[in-house]
């Protein structure tokens, strides 16, 4: 399954984010959005608001990146989108389910079945082999691995003589690729990387930001990145940029300088 | 610096420490509740026989040979003459015959009350010198009359006026009771019940016509117990003498104290089991804490302090834990101490009560214990702690260096070879004191098996946990690698339970034997039909008028009824109990088989059986030095061995030396052969009716006699389990802490499992199953380590009559799935709590 989205077919996105559920729905099929999403930590004088009215949609089938300053709330979005985090007011949708009415069975399942995560560290359990982490979710589902896929997708990240190794026998790319993997290969509807080349060497990082960008192109899925790291996100199809809790700004087909450049902005 | 440090780390892990000191607390409470109970009931039988001296100066009395037992009920009768000798000597203001002797008041609903370890007394109504005091009615005066102690009456139900039944040595005969007397001061019994009678009846019921129990005497103004006792002594004739009235309160009190410090010993015991396995969970704590704190104490250690003072600090927890621990073990002690008294008093023996009694050497005791073996236990993690190079604060991968398991296989050899060699040294009694010898052996195979276990603990929870993944799949795959992650961890919290498992499965394996031994010797050698004996828990063995078995013998159907009992005496330097009866008569019942010697066993004669004589050097023939009840010394000869027979124990001594040395001719058991043609149920019948007078009688038949045996070996089964049962609650203490703290340290995995879509149940799943595998582990070693102690045990005991190897498989599967209960309930509340954490702050943890 490939899409014939090239780079240039969403040039035109570039530009002033939409607002409005109505404006980011009109933009194509959508994976996810928040609507309206804020996020308040604390009460009274230790009120921080982490994210002031997030309206954003994350378009199925593309490689979106987050990216703002630290503190920006892009790492809270990213939580909220993925249903780790509860909204203090708006709603999150994924696929067209919302969010923030399901209870924590319901949003674990979701977790499980639609939804794939690469973190920054710690992705895998030390007690299971490669192969047992990939195919973690699906054993805790209780389904059987299609097992085409699970073969397409353990020679696409190229770990096969590596399976039945145990995460301390792996390097950290291998084990960020394991992270991959896993993410794949229950074949969600979208998958959520937190900063996954924070704690890699550039070369491992660009194998796994390569890995990440292919699932997309060529297996349609959709992926949606933190990062702060302009290298990671000149991968995207389109950055998301956030300040203050707010997105301010988005670049389609992005290059690592012109992301440099909008955040230097961002950073005054 | 370093204490302020220690607090605050103190505060920091309060709910992980808490259970730590948890163990201590329940450890040292069973210490501190034994001392204080032990401490306060000597106390209280102090007070309650010092009540005696009150009235009287000095008692005279036969001399006994022997301390303990049944030599009270057994002393040699004092004429009256010796009573008008003392009455005549100098400085005696006043003197009295006392009547002592079995006598027990037959309840309401026709069985004798009473009869639970403390005696039933019956005795002389005095006239004087004496701290009965009436609270109703009056003394008996008349043949049928009789008084009883306010205890008994109120126990009954009984008041003057009610008709009622007693029996001694005879049948039971009707009474009125005509009056309910005081004991003492504060009417305190200490669970014997009295019941008073008028004098010469109850010389011709408890004692001889004519003779007494004992004389007391009251001093004339100015003359001092101890000189009226000298005075007195001077004038009585051999065989007799004459003790102060606090000397004779001192060995009264002394047989009781005797028996409870047999029993504090013997729960003191269980204490220190304890107290031991707990070591293993302040250890385990400890070692997993500093393992936790690597890089805290990397960070000290960088930024300037010596290893010293990062021991101190890990030691100066395991004070505060060892303190903290010991004085809540202290008080809640003193708790216990008071549910032990219910306890005796639930089973019907009553201890005569005081205010608590909290010695100073108790509470340093318990503090001392509890303190001591949690630093020594910490001390290990502490050292360990010290070591951890500063660098490590640097270092992202925090995991502590696996250390080679050889070193820890070498040790763990030597020192289960050093235990096995106590063991082997303790149980065939080469010198030394064997109970310490096995003891210390014990304990030092226990250490070898914690020591060696993280050895196998990777593979046997392996296997173990190979059926349940695959039943249950991942969630049981995770629970099993992580019962396999850390084999010391695991065989830590696991040899916590190995230790209680072992000693119960040891038990069990020993009771298994003793009763497949007793069932196999009584199958063989049983040949009385019926057995009638006195009723009677752990005291001693009541014992009643032979003409029983005269009437027992006339009853249609019956072909022989043989009359026994037992008998102190004093072989070479032990103290043994011997049979006592005719032998060539007993031969049948006992089915005694002789392997040399007769059975004619004359005056200065004894048989005793195979494995005695063995173990004593004896042959048929041999001369052993010999000492009687009545305190006469005679070279006693053997006149046979018998095989090992359950009916006669290691001694048989003949009727013609007990009846010359020995006051009682009493005897304690009947045993009734029928004639092979009668029906056995019609003699049962017979013999019944025959007894009907006699309620303090018991009738059994063979398989009641064996069921008693098995009975009596069970009720110590069940005792010993009961109190081992603490030891696996601490045991249980450790896992879940162990798994808390596991927890604790997986909290990012755990995020994890939860963000990629893992339920709560299915996380309380996975680690209910990591705490099955682990107690699994524990119960399995701990059964191993039991049979192969029930095996050594058994051995050893084999030429005492425990001659046959069994093991209770039904019994030790059982125990293995309570240990695996024993799992599902430690991980509840960590299960709960890994459930409960919040996804994100998990995922987030560093």
């Amino acid at each position: 399954m490939t899409f014939p989205l090239t780079t240039s077919a969403y040039r035109d996105l570039t530009g002033p984010a939409p607002t409005t559920d109505d404006e980011i729905r009109s933009a194509g099929p959508l994976a996810a959005r928040a609507v309206g999403v804020t996020k308040v930590y604390g009460t009274g004088d230790a009120r921080v608001s982490a994210l002031d009215g997030v309206t954003l949609g994350i378009p199925g089938g593309r490689f979106t990146a987050i990216m703002g300053p630290s503190g920006s709330g892009k790492s809270t979005l990213m939580h909220c989108l993925a249903g780790l985090d509860s909204v203090t007011g708006g709603e999150v949708f994924v696929g067209d389910v919302e969010l923030t009415r399901l209870d924590d069975r319901r949003l674990t399942r979701l977790r499980r079945d639609r939804i794939g995560f690469v973190f920054q560290s710690f992705n895998l359990i030390p007690t299971l082999t490669a192969l047992e982490n990939i195919t973690l979710p699906m054993d805790i589902a209780g389904v059987r691995p299609d097992q085409a896929w699970l073969d397409a997708v353990i020679d696409t990240v190229g770990l096969r003589p590596r399976l039945r190794h145990r995460p301390s026998e792996l390097s950290g790319g291998q084990q960020q690729r394991v992270a991959c993997a896993r993410a794949l290969a229950s074949k969600p509807e979208i998958i959520f990387a937190d900063e996954p080349t924070g704690n890699l060497d550039s070369r491992s990082g660009a194998e796994v930001l390569s890995f990440l960008r292919n699932s997309v192109r060529e297996m349609g899925q959709t992926v949606v990145m933190v990062t702060h790291d302009p290298v990671a996100a000149s991968y995207a199809d389109l950055v998301v940029f956030l300040a203050d809790g707010r997105i301010v700004d988005q670049l389609a087909a992005p290059t690592a300088q012109g992301v440099l450049e909008r955040m230097k902005g961002l950073d005054r | 610096m370093i204490l302020r440090l220690t607090l605050k780390n103190l505060a920091a892990h309060k709910l992980r420490l808490g259970l730590t000191a948890l163990a201590v607390v329940l450890g040292t409470a069973f210490v501190a509740g034994t001392l204080i109970f032990s401490g306060t009931t000597d106390k209280a039988f102090d007070e309650l026989f010092a009540e005696g001296t009150q009235t009287v100066d000095v008692t005279v009395q036969g001399t006994r040979a022997f301390t303990g037992g049944t030599d009270d009920l057994a002393a040699k009768p004092v004429p009256a003459s010796v009573l008008d000798q003392v009455r005549r000597v100098d400085g005696v203001a006043e003197a009295r015959g006392q009547i002592t002797g079995f006598a027990a008041i037959v309840g309401r609903d026709g069985k004798i009350v009473g009869g639970n370890g403390p005696p039933q007394m019956g005795i002389g109504w005095p006239s004087s010198l004496s701290d009965y005091t009436l609270v109703s009615g009056r003394g008996p005066a008349a043949p049928d009359e009789v008084a009883l102690d306010s205890v008994t009456a109120q126990k009954t139900g009984y008041t003057t006026g009610d008709q009622v039944k007693a029996v001694a040595k005879g049948p039971a005969e009707p009474y009125e009771v005509v009056g309910v007397f005081k004991v003492g001061a504060k009417g305190q019994t200490g669970g014997v019940t009295y019941a008073a009678f008028e004098p010469s009846t109850a010389q011709r019921l408890l004692a001889e016509p004519g003779a007494f129990s004992g004389i007391v005497a009251k001093a004339a103004d100015g003359v001092s117990p101890a000189e009226l006792a000298g005075r007195v002594n001077a004038v009585v004739p051999a065989g007799f003498e004459a003790i102060t009235a606090q000397q004779a309160a001192d060995d009264a009190a002394g047989d009781v104290k005797e028996l409870l410090g047999f029993l504090s010993t013997f729960l003191l015991t269980f204490g220190v089991i304890s107290i031991f396995v707990g070591s293993f969970i302040i250890f385990n704590t400890f070692s997993m804490l500093v393992a936790q704190r690597t890089r805290d104490l990397a960070l000290l250690r960088a930024v300037g302090a010596s290893r010293r003072q990062v021991t101190l600090a890990v030691m100066g927890e395991a004070l505060g834990v060892g303190l903290l621990g010991s004085i809540a073990g202290l008080l809640a002690g003193a708790g216990l101490a008071v549910g032990l008294r219910g306890l005796f008093s639930a089973v019907g023996a009553d201890l005569p009560t005081t205010g608590l009694v909290i010695a100073p050497s108790t509470v340093v005791w318990t503090l001392t214990v509890g303190v001591a073996v949690t630093l020594v236990a910490a001390f290990f993690p502490a050292r360990r702690a010290a070591k951890t190079p500063p660098v490590a604060a640097l270092r992202d991968d925090v995991a502590p260096p696996v250390r080679s398991l050889r070193a820890r296989a070498v040790a763990g050899g030597l020192l289960g070879a050093a235990g096995g060699a106590l063991l082997a040294t303790g149980l065939t009694g080469d010198g030394g004191d064997p109970l310490a010898l096995v003891g210390a052996g014990a304990l030092l195979v226990f250490l070898a098996v914690a020591m060696l276990s993280p050895l196998f603990a990777r593979p046997v929870t392996r296997l173990l946990g190979a059926p349940l993944v695959r039943l249950f799949g991942t969630t049981a795959r995770l629970g099993s690698g992580n019962a396999q992650r850390n084999p010391r961890r695991t065989s830590a919290t696991a040899a916590a339970l190995m230790i209680g498992m072992a000693l119960i499965a040891t038990v069990s394996v020993l009771a298994a034997s003793m009763t497949a031994s007793i069932d196999k010797s009584l199958d063989g050698s049983l040949g009385a039909d019926f057995q009638v004996s006195a009723g009677g828990g752990f005291g001693p063995p009541g014992s009643f008028d032979p003409s029983v078995a005269a009437d027992l013998a006339a009853v249609p159907g019956v072909k022989s009824a043989t009359p026994m009992t037992y008998a102190q005496v004093r072989l070479g330097d032990q103290q043994v109990f011997a049979a006592v009866g005719d032998p060539a008569e007993l031969a049948g019942p006992f089915g005694l088989e002789m392997e040399s010697g007769t059975l004619a066993a004359g005056a200065d004669e004894i048989l005793v059986d195979a494995g005695t004589a063995a173990a004593g050097g004896w042959t048929t023939g041999s001369a052993v030095r010999a000492q009687y009840a009545d305190g006469a010394f005679a070279t006693i000869r053997i006149a046979g061995v018998y095989a090992d027979n359950p009916m006669a124990g290691p001694y048989l001594l003949g009727e013609a030396t007990h009846a010359a040395h020995y006051p009682d001719s009493r005897v304690s058991t009947v045993l009734v052969v029928k004639a092979p043609a009668a029906d056995a149920a019609a003699v049962r019948r017979g013999l019944e009716s025959s007894l009907a007078a006699y309620p303090n009688l018991t009738l059994q038949d063979r398989s009641d006699i064996k069921e008693q045996a098995r009975a009596s070996v069970g009720q110590l089964l069940t005792m010993i389990t009961a109190l081992l049962v603490l030891s696996i609650v601490i045991a249980i203490l450790g896992i879940i802490n162990t798994l808390a703290l596991s927890v604790i340290e997986r909290t990012r995995e755990i995020g994890l499992l939860r963000a990629v879509g893992m339920g709560r149940r299915q996380l309380r799943r996975m680690i209910r199953y990591e705490s099955v595998l682990i107690s699994v582990f524990g119960a399995l070693l701990g059964i191993a380590v039991g049979i192969g102690f029930g095996w050594a045990v058994q051995r050893a005991l084999a030429g005492q009559g425990i001659d046959v190897l069994a093991v209770p498989a039904g019994r030790l599967g059982a125990y293995l799935a309570a240990a695996a209960l024993v799992g599902v309930l430690a991980a509840v509340w960590p299960a709960r709590r890994a459930a409960r954490m919040d996804v994100l702050r998990a995922i987030a943890t560093q």
